[in-house]
């Protein structure tokens, strides 16, 4: 593993220690509900479902078809502020 | 520090647990419950407006949904009574069984109820009747928006067995000795970790054995230890070899069986899920108030002095969330600001802002349309607000860097931002029209002050009304005419609530307050008297406590009380006018429409050379808070009243909200 991904998995494990990263999955949730993503994505479920025929749709076409457009769909501003959150938590835990 | 832990729980979480359910209650009802605790969990600071707490409830509805594929009326209803342990170890309480009529007598297993907190009624669990029609209103729910309706149909279908949501493995799953303690140590650990040691050994463990990675639909096999990725299909590939046909995603919680090829919602599994999941929920929120209360108590000066405030406040925050609204110390909304260096006069006049009603609904509710940084305080850790700071170096030039600042002219400066960034808000305003402006700040801060000036020839008055956002005053002993009390303001009877004799008082500065005649650069007497044509909703009075002398500069420390109420009508050109006309003082004004009351106050300690700023915020009616930077400690009323007072907010009394 490289200097990044080490780091990586230690600001997770971090995180998950912590209990960090379940705020910030909630805040997240908050979020993105908020500003609409959710109900966006909501409908183009539906919509898929109703394109494939409720019978034979599996769960991983949904996820083949929902995961690009729901990363795209993030808005800039989320985008921005998980970060910032997780930012706070390191300055916080600065002895990481 | 502000313990709103559990104002950012959100709500979606709650929503799913009352959904996660299907039959308990009349969905009506259960849905009003959890729109209620959606309400509350969002908080005061966001104005939930009736169209979200509706959206709520739809959504509630329709989660409804795929709850309601649980194990179908084609599998015997002995089935559960035989093979399922919960019943001896569970209280009964009586849940309608999701059958159609002809079983549902038969099939009627007590079932612990959904939600601790809801406390539901529950329907007669022999009343046939009632499964149906709850799902009748579940698809006109549903169908109440265009497409919904062929969902609500669907819906339907699967209840009465027509859809892949039971499976034999699970049965064959079910056989086996002790499954539901195994399943809920594999929630407990895995899923939903609650405690610190299950979140730490949570960290080290759950990866992908194959691939190592954390994310990709990580899943754990409900046979044995092993956790394999989805994406990857790195647990497909362990099911295959191993024949354990059953895995639960780590993320979600919800079971898959690689035989069937899709997620199945076993009654009994989701029952584990689901109580593991409230379980851990309530340790999350008790583990968190204590974390946020070690937050609060910085490594600064004043540590004694918060950590014996949060410890009164500790047994009102560790209550559960349903009675937050019954709490005396009412702190949603109140956040500690980081010093980023010299800041403090920035911090101080973002909590006095931030707390007027009107500015922080009207930023809230997004009224304001453009990309500007909204002041909104959240959450339980003090905010950076590095974000306004750079904001400001870029549009108020002169206050950039990280010199001190007067905080005086941070208000105003941040206020022409706001006022110049508000163009879009306001269609109808000309953008060179200064006094056409009609944008929140000019709402809320523009006063008129009014000057006449008497030509000394003619003795005809020319007047001129001057937009204002604040009022500054001269202190006594910096003008040489103030001792001088002419008769004629004598007669002024003006309400002395802050009046302690030998110090002058806030009304003193007002009475004496000199307008600068701009012709002749000269102070006028008697003439220029503060008069105010028009008043505005917010009242900020500066005092003029840095003197220029010469080259020197100087503070005036001298103590100047003022009044929790203030009347200002005495100050107003209408009084003057009538008094004028009539020859006496109109006494008889006991209208509250030129009443105010003090709200914030800004204070300076320290030096002209080094200073510090600190305030005094009010969150409620008699509830203050001293918030010097990231430290927010409860404040007694003698505490800011005596304080020496710079910047002395006034709302009007009118508009306030309590």
């Amino acid at each position: 593993m490289n200097i990044d991904e080490q780091l990586r998995a230690a600001i997770n494990q971090k995180l998950i220690e912590t209990g960090e990263r379940e705020c910030l999955k909630e805040l997240l949730r908050a979020k993105l509900t908020e500003c609409g993503w959710k109900d966006q994505l909501k409908a183009h479920c539906k919509k898929v479902i109703k394109e494939k025929g409720l019978e034979h749709v599996t769960v991983d076409d949904l996820v083949a078809e929902i995961t690009p457009k729901g990363r795209a769909l993030v808005p800039d501003s989320v985008k921005k502020e998980l970060p910032q959150g997780i930012r706070t938590f390191l300055a916080q835990h600065a002895s990481l | 520090m502000a313990q709103v832990r559990e104002t950012s729980l959100p709500s979606g979480s709650l929503v799913l647990w009352s959904s996660g359910g299907g039959g308990g209650a009349s969905p009506k009802e259960k849905a009003k419950k959890a729109g209620e605790m959606e309400k509350d969990a969002v908080g005061a600071t966001k104005a939930c407006s009736g169209q979200d707490a509706k959206e709520m409830k739809l959504e509630l509805l329709q989660d409804h949904k795929p709850c309601d594929k649980k194990v179908l009326p084609s599998s015997p209803p002995r089935c559960y009574i035989s093979s399922s342990p919960l019943c001896p170890r569970r209280k009964p309480r009586p849940r309608p069984q999701p059958r159609p009529a002809p079983e549902a007598r038969l099939g009627s297993r007590p079932h612990p109820s959904l939600h601790p907190i809801l406390p539901l009624p529950f329907p007669h669990p022999s009343d046939p009747g009632s499964r149906p029609q709850m799902l009748q209103s579940f698809s006109g729910g549903l169908g109440g928006s265009g497409d919904r309706s062929g969902l609500g149909d669907w819906l339907l279908e699967v209840e009465f067995g027509r859809g892949p949501t039971w499976c034999s493995h699970v049965e064959n799953f079910k056989v086996a000795k002790n499954w539901p303690k195994n399943l809920r140590l594999i929630y407990q650990r895995f899923v939903w970790s609650g405690t610190p040691e299950t979140r730490k050994h949570k960290a080290k463990t759950c990866i992908c054995h194959v691939c190592s990675t954390r994310m990709n639909r990580l899943h754990s096999c409900l046979s044995c230890v092993f956790f394999g990725c989805f994406t990857e299909n790195h647990i497909h590939k362990h099911a295959e070899a191993k024949q354990h046909n059953l895995a639960v995603d780590l993320y979600h919680g919800v079971i898959y069986c690689f035989m069937c090829k899709d997620y199945i919602y076993d009654k009994d599994m989701e029952w584990i899920a689901k109580e593991t999941k409230e379980k851990n929920l309530k340790l999350l929120t008790s583990i968190s108030t204590d974390v946020s209360q070690q937050q609060c108590i910085t490594s600064d000066v004043e540590e004694k002095h918060s950590t014996c405030e949060s410890k009164e406040q500790e047994p009102k925050f560790v209550k559960p969330k349903k009675k937050r609204r019954k709490k005396s110390v009412y702190t949603v909304g109140l956040r500690g600001l980081i010093n980023l260096g010299n800041t403090c006069f920035m911090n101080c006049i973002v909590q006095a802002l931030t707390h007027i009603p009107l500015l922080k609904d009207f930023f809230l509710s997004d009224k304001h349309k453009c990309r500007m940084t909204s002041p909104a305080c959240v959450f339980r850790t003090p905010h950076i607000p590095y974000k306004l700071l750079h904001l400001i170096w870029i549009h108020a030039e002169h206050l950039a860097g990280y010199r001190q600042q007067d905080a005086h002219e941070f208000l105003i400066a941040i206020l022409d931002v706001l006022h110049r960034h508000s163009r879009d808000d306001n269609v109808e305003q000309e953008a060179n029209n200064s006094t056409c402006c009609n944008c929140i700040i000019d709402q809320i801060f523009t006063g008129g002050l009014q000057s006449d000036v008497t030509c000394q020839a003619c003795h005809s008055v020319s007047t001129t009304i001057d937009p204002c956002w604040d009022i500054s005053l001269d202190l006594p002993g910096s003008c040489a005419t103030f001792s001088s009390q002419n008769p004629e303001k004598a007669d002024i009877t003006v309400s002395r609530d802050d009046h302690i004799p030998g110090i002058p008082s806030l009304t003193d500065c007002l009475q004496c307050a000199k307008i600068k005649c701009s012709s002749c650069q000269s102070y006028q007497e008697s003439t220029k008297q503060l008069t105010m044509k028009k008043l505005p909703i917010v009242a900020c009075f500066h005092l003029k406590r840095f003197k220029h002398v010469g080259k020197q500069r100087r503070k005036i420390n001298t103590f100047i009380s003022f009044p929790l109420d203030l009347d200002m009508t005495p100050f107003l050109a209408s009084t003057k006018e009538r008094r004028m006309k009539e020859g006496h003082p109109a006494t008889d004004c006991t209208s509250n429409e030129n009443k105010y009351s003090l709200f914030a106050v800004i204070n300076h300690h320290g030096t002209l050379e080094s200073g510090h700023y600190t305030s005094f915020i009010q969150q409620q009616k008699d509830q203050w808070f001293s918030c010097d930077d990231a430290i927010i400690t409860k404040a007694t009323i003698e505490d800011f009243l005596y304080s020496e007072g710079y910047l002395l907010f006034y709302h009007k009394q009118g508009l306030e909200k309590d």
